[in-house]
């Protein structure tokens, strides 16, 4: 237990660092985000309430929630669970401290009842989260739906609730067990495979699903047992605390010297080092995933390392990353829609945004020209180990255009599927490729341009545009499709044919850069 | 008899066959040794050799695969050897939303020190960062914030004093007061183990250890000719 000045000094602590944080903030600095921040919410609650119709509750609706809410509910439930448990591998509620205080873990203070108390104020913390958001959702419900104005918000909040101390007290049990993540990834598994199980062969119920399904109150929020069953369950989570003194420091102590290292990188606006670290950073936690490690089970063949490698470099990518890349392909493939619906300048438009999407596929390329040093002992030429670390981004491109096209279908059924899929195919291989050729050309061009005349200057500025240019080869048969389509042909072979027309442009961009020395060069 | 107990009196730490893995690699491979009260020891090998995870063995925050490891009669990373020994590692980490002289009061404080202010002025005012007291460290120089975690490290009482390549960053004025700084520590009778690349601590060391790939190699005087043949 801590002694009493022992807890003094750290509330002291607590209240000069929420002071300094105050006396950093500008009053009016706070207003204009919260102005930003009611200019967003008020264009949602536009689109929630212009769409109403499509979220109202009917009748179907409520039977098809009361025949499966148990089991969807059950199914989040043991996600959280396995996500708890996979971020209590990585250190859990631990990890959350700030590198400082290694000050005072370092100390002589009761390390295990600080590690408990940092445990239940993040379980409660989540909790509090989660039940907000079920409520909201439960409000949400309510009011589209006019539903039982009580039932919606209280189960759903109740929900959230469960939910959140069961992420928490999972986290905090393979944190205090010291649990491998090779076992959690089995479990994980095996999950899965039942779930598939289940859904394959029709097992009604769905015994995964209910086995946590029974402790939600979803649809029975006022049964005595369901709410006997959530009680269970928070305590459950808050008895896990007590194996949190149990933890390893080390993954503290790695983590917390990352951090530390990324913000005095920051403090200095050491741009290579932020971004260096904060790819150390996310390797850290991926350090425990071990899906990487069968895979290299799996491809042993040395020469396929570069597409491994590319592969873990996109796996260690962050959400927000993953978020903006299929909002660009998204917003892309709209134009598209759009234009062939009639918007014609659409076209135009959507092309910086694959450009962009593309540069940002390309970046394992970009990452080896950055760093050379850790790539010039492989026993390979440049522009080969170049253009192999372009076959993931490539291959994730093509899905995910492929997938994004068919949503985009489905949102403008005018336009036919047959014709928006060959395009998706030459956008995923032309963005990809020209993408990279305008990574690896960026910032190339200025070493000559003192050395040109203004003429020339002129002509690097078109040249520049050639990246751009392949990445806009699916340009050919969008428009040619189109044509086809105002000139009562049908569209679909024009779009199939001259889909692999386009493909000469990115293959010579292939070309270009199976060819590039520029590695060993830098 | 009575010699026997004043010997095991004036050991401090006790490294006894420690060992080391990280992901099947070897890093600390059976180290044992003790170092006494009123010493100064400099630790040295080449990267890798596993020098700051055997100060972070000894500091509590590694847990060795075997072996033990005494601070005083009690285990490293317990509470009681946590409460003698002041450790200070290559990365400055300090509080973004503190200023200097609260970091220097709450690592005090938290080490059982009610008088702290005279001792943390006098610490600042000698490495040279007075001027910083009241700042927030955001936008320190490598030096600077070097400079404060020294600070933290030596406000606190202590009976054991971990560094971990202190002179990293650090100006001539700066040497000098760790110098100082160690001497003093030492007088004082605590037990000083510092990792460092630099030479310039041998002329204020009692003891050097070398290790090379995770094993401790030689363990004596100091020797000027051995650290660059190490090195």
């Amino acid at each position: 237990m801590l002694d009493v000045d022992e807890r003094k000094c750290l509330s002291d602590l607590s209240v000069a660092r929420r002071s300094h944080f105050l006396e950093s903030h500008d009053l009016l600095n706070v207003i204009v985000k919260f102005y930003f921040v009611a200019i967003a919410l008020a264009i949602v609650a536009d689109v929630v309430t212009t769409s109403s119709n499509f979220f109202s509750f009917t009748v179907a609706d409520a039977t098809f929630v009361r025949r499966y809410g148990n089991g969807f509910a059950g199914l989040v439930l043991v996600y959280l669970t396995y996500l708890g448990l996979m971020k209590g591998v990585r250190g859990g509620p631990v990890v959350l401290f700030a590198p400082e205080v290694r000050m005072v873990f370092l100390s002589g203070v009761d390390t295990a009842s600080l590690l408990r108390r940092k445990a239940i104020r993040s379980i409660t913390q989540l909790s509090s989260l989660y039940a907000g958001i079920g409520f909201a959702f439960g409000f949400a419900i309510h009011t589209l739906g006019h539903a039982n104005p009580l039932a919606a918000p209280l189960s759903l909040g109740l929900f959230g609730l469960v939910a959140g101390a069961v992420a928490g007290g999972t986290a905090c049990l393979a944190l205090g067990l010291r649990l491998k993540s090779s076992l959690i990834y089995y479990f994980g598994i095996l999950v899965l495979a039942l779930l598939l199980v289940a859904a394959i062969f029709h097992i009604e119920p769905n015994p995964i699903a209910n086995i946590a399904g029974v402790a939600t109150a979803f649809l029975s929020p006022f049964s005595l047992s369901a709410m006997l069953v959530d009680v269970v369950l928070v305590i459950g989570a808050f008895m896990c605390v007590l194996l949190v003194p149990r933890a390893d420091l080390e993954t503290i102590e790695r983590h917390s010297e990352l951090v530390s290292r990324l913000r005095f990188a920051i403090g200095m606006r050491d741009i290579r080092s932020v971004i260096v670290l904060s790819r150390s950073l996310t390797e850290d936690g991926y350090r425990s995933r071990s899906y990487a490690r069968v895979l290299y089970r799996f491809l042993p063949n040395p020469k396929s390392a570069p597409v491994v490698r590319s592969l873990q470099s996109m796996a260690n990518w962050s959400v927000r990353r993953y978020i903006r890349l299929v909002l660009m392909l998204l917003v892309g493939l709209t134009l598209i829609s759009y234009a062939w619906n009639g918007t014609q300048a659409a076209y135009l438009l959507a092309v910086p945004f694959i450009y962009l999407a593309g540069m940002d596929l390309g970046d394992p390329v970009t990452n080896l020209v950055d760093r050379p040093n850790a790539f010039c002992n492989y026993p390979v030429a440049d522009g080969w180990l170049l253009s192999r670390s372009l076959v993931a981004p490539i291959g994730v491109s093509v899905i995910a255009s492929l997938i994004i096209a068919s949503g985009v279908y489905l949102i403008h059924p005018a336009t036919p599927i047959l014709v928006i899929l060959p395009i998706a195919l030459s956008l995923g291989v032309s963005s990809v490729l020209g993408g990279a050729v305008g990574g690896i050309r960026s910032g190339s061009s200025t070493d000559f341009a003192g050395l040109m005349t203004p003429e020339l200057q002129a002509m690097g500025m078109l040249i520049e545009l050639i990246p751009v240019a392949i990445s806009a080869a699916w340009l050919f048969p969008a428009i040619n499709s189109h044509a086809a389509y105002l000139t009562h042909q049908p569209p679909e072979v024009q779009a199939i044919s001259t889909a692999f027309f386009s493909l000469l442009a990115p293959l010579t961009a292939w070309a270009w850069i199976s060819n590039k020395t520029v590695l060993k060069s830098q | 008899m009575n010699s026997t107990t004043e010997a095991v009196k004036q050991v401090v730490l006790t490294v006894d066959n420690v060992s080391k893995t990280f992901d099947e690699a070897l890093v600390l491979d059976k180290i044992s040794l003790t170092l006494k009260r009123g010493s100064v020891s400099v630790l040295v090998g080449t990267n890798g050799s596993g020098k700051t995870t055997l100060l972070k063995s000894i500091a509590g925050v590694i847990s060795p695969d075997s072996g033990t490891i005494e601070i005083l009669g009690a285990t490293a990373g317990s509470r009681q050897a946590r409460a003698v020994t002041s450790v200070t590692f290559d990365d400055p980490a300090l509080y973004p939303d503190l200023t200097v002289f609260e970091h220097l009061a709450f690592a005090a404080r938290l080490g059982g020190l009610v008088d702290f202010q005279d001792r943390a002025t006098e610490l600042l005012k000698e490495l040279g960062i007075s001027e910083l007291q009241d700042r927030i460290p955001k936008g320190f120089s490598r030096g600077q914030r070097q400079k404060a975690a020294l600070a933290l490290g030596l406000v606190r009482p202590f009976r054991l004093l971990i560094l971990d390549e202190p002179y990293v960053g650090l100006d001539t004025f700066g040497k000098n007061a760790l110098a100082s700084f160690l001497i003093q520590a030492r007088d004082a009778g605590a037990c000083v183990l510092v990792a460092t690349h630099s030479p310039e601590l041998l002329k204020i060391a009692d003891n050097m250890l070398v290790l090379s790939y995770g094993k401790l190699t030689y363990k004596g005087k100091p020797d000027a000719k051995k650290l660059e043949v190490e090195l």
